[in-house]
């Protein structure tokens, strides 16, 4: 420990020195790196220069700087997954700026390198048969928006968050929400760690790339997201990187996050590790949507996270890549009452977690591919809720909820929930034929769970909490076909659920009996994705999949109290159809590209909520359908210019025919699903220009963003005088970034919501007005 | 020439969709027509997410409107009826959990109800019901031990009285049932419940008789031997309470919703001339034998006095309950109507289709009674004549949603 911080701190002061001396080294080398055979640009292909031991990655064209040398002769390495390496000899006189093409030739192919095509894995994914839209580094990088920022601009996506940083906030895709999608981090489900880590916790600089799946999703992801899903991939640094950021934005929050890799290249191995810590107080002003003409600032809304994680990686031990990783994860929250004024009521959370992945090609048999992961979790979350006194808006004080105490709910609580998760996934991938190959997918959890809650109990006068052991293993068999000419792809896969849950539920009524639960529930779904590439620039896609949503364990078992039990629930069962066309166009100044997507979706067995007069229950009585489509346009207008615009039109409608048990027909049978909205433009420009105004290893970016959304309703549309409206919204955000020193340092800048314009989330939670964002980071380069 | 294609097709997009927006439909001025336009109801639907929800007044025609939509209704809060009718103005309660504000509403002669004042009540209050006294005085009962007094012609919060300090044991502080007025004294039963309205401690029926015009409590009176509990359930434009042709009071007691068989369910008495509850009458329906019917009830959910000593209600049999153990309003329509004799103590069921929780109204219109059920066959108003004691055939009036309410106004 001791010797990588010291090791970290000569890193950093190597660098540091490198650039204070930089008045003697002014020669540079810019370059790109294209394939030899089409020209096609590298994007992602690793630079080295061993004399400075410093890598580059190429960016989005190919392209390529090395600067501040000094004069003299250099052996540049080039490398990229699939082609074969190239070493170039370059001399460079005192100031020199010399132009260099690298092309690259692709590797005499074996059977695997047929299959694994000689694209950056972002450009994959697209050409995959799935419906799925990349978000790459590339364009992740500069901007100083958060995770759900970008995310919320993507076609087919809302993130409905309830407040600002740290507050809960869920992923919708084409509508579908909360349980129904996935969000996963490197392909480790984080659904059920909602608690502990949310989308937005994860600074932009760690993210290598987003998948955004939509309405199928791949076999991998085991669990059961069905409506789509969202994998977070965190980067893999070049073998020797360094990086720290800083931002400070409005409502007094303050973000920082580093990240280091070392490589000892002799013994195959690799360290790395990263961390952040983010503090807000949320005190932002808000219109409160239960009192009219009522302007509270949010006081009790602060969040802390500190999040840390670092690890190890083998490429000399047996497997191609053993990696163990440990990480943690410690968080604060206060709760921000918007209806009634909270001020004591928070929750605090932890979590360690040790990983190890293993990758293998060729495992035991040739063509065989193994992938395999397991990780144990450990993680605690309390939420404290013993103020003897609510207050109103004026702060004046009234009785709490319980003689013992508490503001919300309807007793006091000071809970710890213990629970041990141990989750594995294995992933083998056979190449029959350049044509064929197979996959298996095996995926379990286990949770072990342990709440305790000794004031609630005394409160209700008897024990809720128990126990629980959940088992659930999602095994998918998957076949692919693909034509020699990798026009046509098809992957066809088959899945098999089982799920268990141990517990003891007590009874809400009296007795109040204790009554054990052993459930064990299997399920199965099947999905076929066809991609077909009609010439070099155009591809179509079809996919369609019949998949199955496991009901969680809260919707199951309850929480004994509030909540009844609903042993008997089903799965939610899902159809879901994709139709799409890709078109990539390389043009003048960069890239065009178009696509279109038509969905489809049929959900049947919905499990929804309902009131009886002292409880809630889950229940599969809806049915609902949607239909949408959705298409963007990404283009570099000029060499300086950058454009998109997507829109998407999303008709969720209640299918249900009937009044449950009874042949009454239902009163809201073909209306729109209320609180989803349903239409959604989203645009934006960006102008980057390097050495502005003379000033050179610079590089400027300035953006704006637009987004609209529709006014939509949040109850079922009943009545020409319906009242309860989220209004039409048009939010604009505009940023600037300053890379200097050939991008090694960066400050940008960003203001949110321009025009102050009033944003709500669902059940018109109030969000933040105008906010400003300032960030400054440095890279070793 | 790629550049101005690029700029067009964005353009295109954006031009596409604020058209399209643009395009709604203006909304329709209600038409005038002719129509008694006498009868208001509510109907209530649930959102998916099942803790909210929305609730719909309008004044239809009588009876002659078969098949009710809410598309003209106007939106009112969600979980609880109005809590009251004075004249044309009809007092609607807070969005459960949701707002603080009380409106009043005021039938026009054409039908259409204008939203003609509003009152902030104070945060977390949960008014839920209360009593109209007159149109300068009405009550308010809520979760924070104290019952609000306003002036309905005004709408004006105008004083309070605290019952906090009559909280027993275990209770932080009470609610209370529906008040009833009987000459210079207001009856407010004290329900000793917690947050969910479930009764804390041993069962009992607990009642403060309060002077009219000060506002002050005279005396408070108890019975703890019957097991009745929770007097006067909220339910409805009937209140659960009301005075027979002899001038003696009647009172409805909940017990604890089906859930709890230790609070007893039933009806009480308070004699004419007494103001104490009379302990020879109690009549606790939990073991009573019901005309018609096998099973006994375990709740007397709503009630309706029509009068010559006809109660007219509903009770929730747990015969019926899918699950022996507990109620479930979802699923279970375990709720029969019945007709209750209060002076010799009998009850009859009525040949009425069962019904769920949240369609319990019984109401009067003219001569006949509406009793709203949430049935198999159809969900709306049935019409029951006393006198002949026939049932309409399925839903005389049908209606959206749960058939929460109703109220015929007599001009």
């Amino acid at each position: 420990m001791n010797q990588r911080h010291i090791f970290i701190t000569f890193l950093l002061l190597f660098s540091l020195v490198s650039v204070s001396t930089l008045s003697a080294q002014t020669a540079r080398i810019v370059g790109v790196v294209i394939d030899a055979s089409n020209e096609d640009p590298l994007a992602g292909a690793t630079v080295y220069t061993p004399k400075l031991q410093r890598g580059e990655v190429a960016g989005r064209n190919g392209e390529f700087t090395l600067s501040g040398l000094k004069a003299g002769g250099y052996e540049v390495t080039v490398s990229f997954i699939g082609y074969e390496k190239q070493t170039q000899k370059i001399t460079l006189r005192e100031g020199e700026t010399r132009k260099e093409t690298i092309r690259l030739k692709a590797e005499a192919k074996s059977l695997h390198e047929v299959v694994v095509s000689a694209k950056s894995e972002a450009r994959q994914l697209r050409e995959q048969a799935m419906p799925v839209t990349v978000l790459s580094s590339v364009q992740l990088a500069g901007s100083v928006s958060d995770v759900s920022d970008i995310l919320g601009k993507t076609m087919g996506v809302t993130i409905r968050s309830q407040g600002g940083v740290g507050s809960a906030s869920r992923l919708s895709v084409r509508g579908l929400e909360g349980k129904r999608i996935g969000f996963f981090i490197d392909e480790a489900p984080m659904n059920d760690h909602s608690d502990f880590i949310d989308v937005n916790d994860i600074p932009v600089e760690l993210i290598d790339r987003i998948e955004i799946y939509k309405g199928v999703v791949p076999a991998k992801f085991g669990g059961s997201a069905m409506g789509g899903a969202v994998n977070i991939v965190i980067k893999e640094y070049p073998p020797r990187y360094f990086d720290a950021s800083y931002t400070i934005e409005s409502f007094n929050t303050h973000k920082v996050s580093t990240g280091f890799k070392r490589n000892l290249a002799k013994q195959g191995l690799e360290f790395g590790g990263g961390g952040y810590y983010t503090h807000s107080d949320n005190d932002y002003v808000m219109e409160s949507p239960f009192h009219k003409n009522l302007i509270i600032k949010r006081d009790h809304d602060r969040f802390d996270a500190l999040g840390w994680g670092f690890g190890m990686k083998a490429r000399k031990w047996y497997f191609d890549e053993l990696e163990i990783f440990l990480e943690g994860v410690k968080n604060n929250k206060q709760i921000q009452g918007i209806f009634s004024n909270i001020q004591q009521a928070h929750s605090k959370s932890i979590a360690g977690v040790l990983e190890t992945a293993m990758k293998k090609k060729d495992f035991i048999a040739e063509g065989l591919d193994l992938n395999f992961s397991t990780a144990v979790a450990l993680t605690r979350f309390n939420y404290i809720d013993t103020a003897m006194h609510r207050y109103n808006w004026m702060m004046e004080p009234y009785i709490p909820v319980h003689p013992l105490g508490g503001e919300t709910g309807s007793a006091p609580s000071k809970s710890t929930i213990l629970k041990t998760h141990v989750g594995s996934k294995l992933n083998l991938n056979y190449i029959i034929t350049e044509k064929h190959a197979v996959n298996l997918n095996v995926f379990q959890t286990y949770t072990h769970g342990n709440p305790t809650d000794t004031l609630k109990d005394v409160a209700l006068g008897y024990k809720t909490n128990y126990n629980s052991d959940m088992n659930s293993v999602v095994v998918g068999m998957g076949y692919d076909y693909k034509s020699l000419d990798d026009r046509l792809l098809n992957s066809v896969t088959g899945k098999y659920y089982f799920y268990s849950m141990n517990t003891i539920l007590r009874e809400y009524v009296q007795p109040h009996r204790e009554n054990p639960i052993d459930l064990k529930k299997h399920y199965w779904g099947i999905g076929d994705a066809l991609r077909y590439r009609f010439a070099k620039e155009w591809m179509a896609k079809f996919a369609v999949a019949y998949e199955v949503r496991t009901p969680t364990e809260s919707e199951l078992i309850g929480d004994g109290y509030l909540v009844a039990p609903s042993g008997s629930l089903l799965p939610e069962r899902g159809t879901s159809v994709n139709i799409g066309a890709i078109w990539d166009k390389k043009i003048l100044h960069g890239m065009f590209q178009l696509e279109v997507n038509l969905f489809g979706n049929h959900l049947y067995d919905m499990i929804r909520q309902t009131r009886n007069i002292i409880q809630t229950q889950y229940d599969n009585f809806g049915e609902m359908r949607s239909l949408g489509a959705e298409a963007e346009v990404k283009s570099d207008i000029c060499a300086w210019l950058y454009g998109y615009a997507n829109v998407t039109y999303q008709d969720l409608r209640d299918m249900r025919k009937y009044e449950q048990n009874s042949q009454v027909p239902n009163t809201t049978y073909g209306i729109r699903m209320p609180n989803i909205p349903y239409f959604m433009v989203n645009a934006g420009l960006e102008l980057h220009k390097e050495n502005l105004f003379g000033v050179r290893r610079t590089n400027t970016r300035l953006f704006a963003d637009a987004a609209f959304v529709e006014e939509y309703f949040y109850d079922f549309e009943q009545s020409i005088y319906q009242e309860r409206r989220i209004p039409r919204s048009l939010r604009l955000d505009v940023g600037v970034e300053y890379s200097m020193m050939g991008g090694s340092l960066i400050l940008s800048g960003k203001l949110g919501n321009v025009t102050n314009t009033k944003l709500f989330s669902e059940f018109n939670y109030p969000l933040p007005g105008r906010a400003f964002s300032v960030r400054l980071r440095y890279v070793m380069k | 020439m790629k550049k101005g294609l690029i700029f067009w097709m964005a353009s295109a997009i954006l031009l596409v969709s604020f058209t399209m927006t643009g395009c709604r439909k203006p909304k329709p001025q209600p038409e005038p027509t002719q129509g008694k336009y006498d009868l208001a109801v509510v109907s209530m639907l649930a959102n998916p997410d099942g803790m909210s929800g929305t609730s719909w007044l309008q004044i239809i025609d009588g009876l002659s409107e078969k098949n009710v939509t809410n598309a003209k209704a106007r939106q009112i809060g969600f979980g609880m009826p109005p809590m009251g009718v004075i004249g044309n103005d009809i007092y609607t309660i807070p969005d459960y959990g949701a707002s603080n504000t009380f409106e009043k509403w005021t039938r026009s002669k054409d039908g259409s109800l204008t939203k003609t004042a509003e009152m902030e009540l104070p945060v977390n209050s949960f008014a839920s019901h209360g009593l109209l006294v007159s149109a300068e005085k009405g009550y308010l009962g809520t979760m924070t031990g104290k019952v609000l007094i306003f002036n309905p012609t005004t709408m004006q919060l105008t004083g309070d009285i605290d019952i906090s300090s009559y909280a027993i044991e275990g209770v932080l502080v009470p609610a209370i049932g529906a008040p009833f007025v009987d000459g210079d004294k207001v009856y407010m039963p004290l329900w000793q419940v917690d947050a969910n309205r479930m009764p804390v401690g041993d069962p009992m029926i607990d009642m403060l008789v309060v002077d009219l015009k000060t506002d002050t409590v005279i005396k408070r009176i108890q019975e703890t031997n019957s097991g009745l509990t929770n007097a006067g359930y909220p339910y409805g434009i009937q209140r659960n309470c009301f005075k027979d042709e002899m001038g003696d009071i009647y009172y409805i007691a909940g017990g604890a919703f089906s859930i709890n068989p230790k609070y007893k369910s039933g009806i009480l008495r308070i004699k004419n001339g007494s103001t104490e509850i009379d302990p020879g009458y109690n009549w606790v329906f939990n073991d009573q034998t019901i005309e018609g019917e096998n099973g006994k009830a375990s709740w007397l959910v709503a009630t309706h006095y029509l009068g010559n000593g006809k109660l007219f209600g509903y009770a929730d049999v747990p015969d019926y309950w899918t699950n022996p153990a507990m109620p479930d309003w979802v699923h279970d329509r375990s709720i029969i109507s019945v007709e209750i004799d209060i002076w010799n103590k009998t009850v009859k069921k009525l040949p009425i289709p069962h019904t769920c929780a949240y369609s319990t109204h019984v109401s009067s219109y003219d001569d006949q009674m509406l009793f709203s059920v949430w049935g198999e066959q159809g969900s709306g108003f049935y019409t029951y004549d006393p006198k002949t004691g026939k049932v309409s055939d399925g839903p005389a009036i049908n209606m959206p949603g749960f058939a929460f309410w109703a109220y015929q106004f007599k001009d």
